[in-house]
């Protein structure tokens, strides 16, 4: 009986992490975003995608935001200054060094 | 004809936590955090911030109103701070994005480039009091996030951020206004 033999090896998953020329790269942005799209060496954060063997193009875009800019609306900045110490009077009792405290321990520091 | 009027972005400024805070509850910052977003209203800046800031928003004034009641904030409290902050953000035109979609594959890896920060920051002296800055873990998460927004500058009162420069430049507060 014929030895039956099983391509045992994984489908290229990264054809592409070098050199991709089916990327386009994005237009003027500072912003960082990974032109080699979801293709790099490692293989947690990356994803086999057929289209791209097939020639399929790809446009990254920079990450889109919930609510874009518009220009505000006047008078804004006044009605919320210091708006939780009419909304919750009893934060008045919590003096500056106490909020400073609070912020700094946001991102675990203590002095 | 129609004509449509396209109105460019100014420079965008992500804006730290604190920031909030300071507008919000009175301090003695009030007043320059005041300034600063008096400079949004008038288009001198967009501002931009996440929903991870508004996370760390709600964590500092669960505890404030918890130690000023000497009893725990309630969901009510949460709601209404969460009300309060979305619509100062909505009216002032605040860009604002889902830090999900920030941390998403597509745009490289996070904890990566936020070590990277943390270990080549610039360590800061501030002459005033002999003390040494430098950004933490968190805070270089932040400016990781600040570059992918696409943000010009990070407007913040810490001066943990004045090493960051690499990345993003440090727009402070104390001294710009």
């Amino acid at each position: 009986m014929p030895a039956v033999s099983i391509n045992l090896a994984p489908k290229r998953f990264f054809p592409f992490f070098s050199i991709d020329d089916t990327i386009r790269p994005l237009g003027k942005s500072n912003a960082q975003v990974k032109v080699s799209g979801y293709f790099n060496g490692d293989v947690a954060d990356s994803f086999y995608n057929e289209r791209l063997e097939l020639g399929g193009v790809f446009t990254v875009r920079a990450p889109a935001p919930i609510m874009r800019w518009h220009p505000a609306k006047q008078g804004t900045t006044a009605k919320f200054r210091g708006h939780l110490s009419k909304i919750y009077p009893e934060l008045d009792k919590i003096d500056d060094n106490d909020l400073d405290m609070l912020i700094r321990n946001m991102r675990s520091r203590e002095e | 004809m129609s004509s449509s009027r396209v109105v460019a972005s100014p420079p965008k400024a992500y804006i730290d936590t604190m920031v909030f805070i300071y507008h919000f509850k009175k301090h003695g910052l009030t007043s320059k955090a005041d300034n600063f977003f008096k400079d949004i209203e008038s288009g001198k800046y967009a501002g931009v911030t996440t929903s991870f800031t508004i996370a760390e928003y709600l964590g500092v004034m669960r505890k404030a109103l918890a130690e000023a009641r000497n009893s725990p904030s309630t969901s009510a409290d949460v709601a209404r701070l969460r009300k309060e902050i979305e619509e100062f953000i909505s009216d002032m035109g605040i860009v604002y994005f889902d830090a999900d979609t920030l941390v998403s594959p597509g745009y490289g890896k996070l904890f990566s480039p936020t070590e990277n920060i943390v270990e080549n920051a610039k360590h800061f002296k501030n002459p005033r009091t002999s003390k040494w800055y430098l950004v933490n873990g968190a805070d270089a998460l932040h400016v990781t996030l600040a570059v992918r927004t696409g943000a010009d500058v990070y407007a913040t009162f810490d001066d943990d951020f004045r090493g960051v420069n690499n990345w993003i430049k440090p727009l402070m507060l104390f001294e710009a206004y």
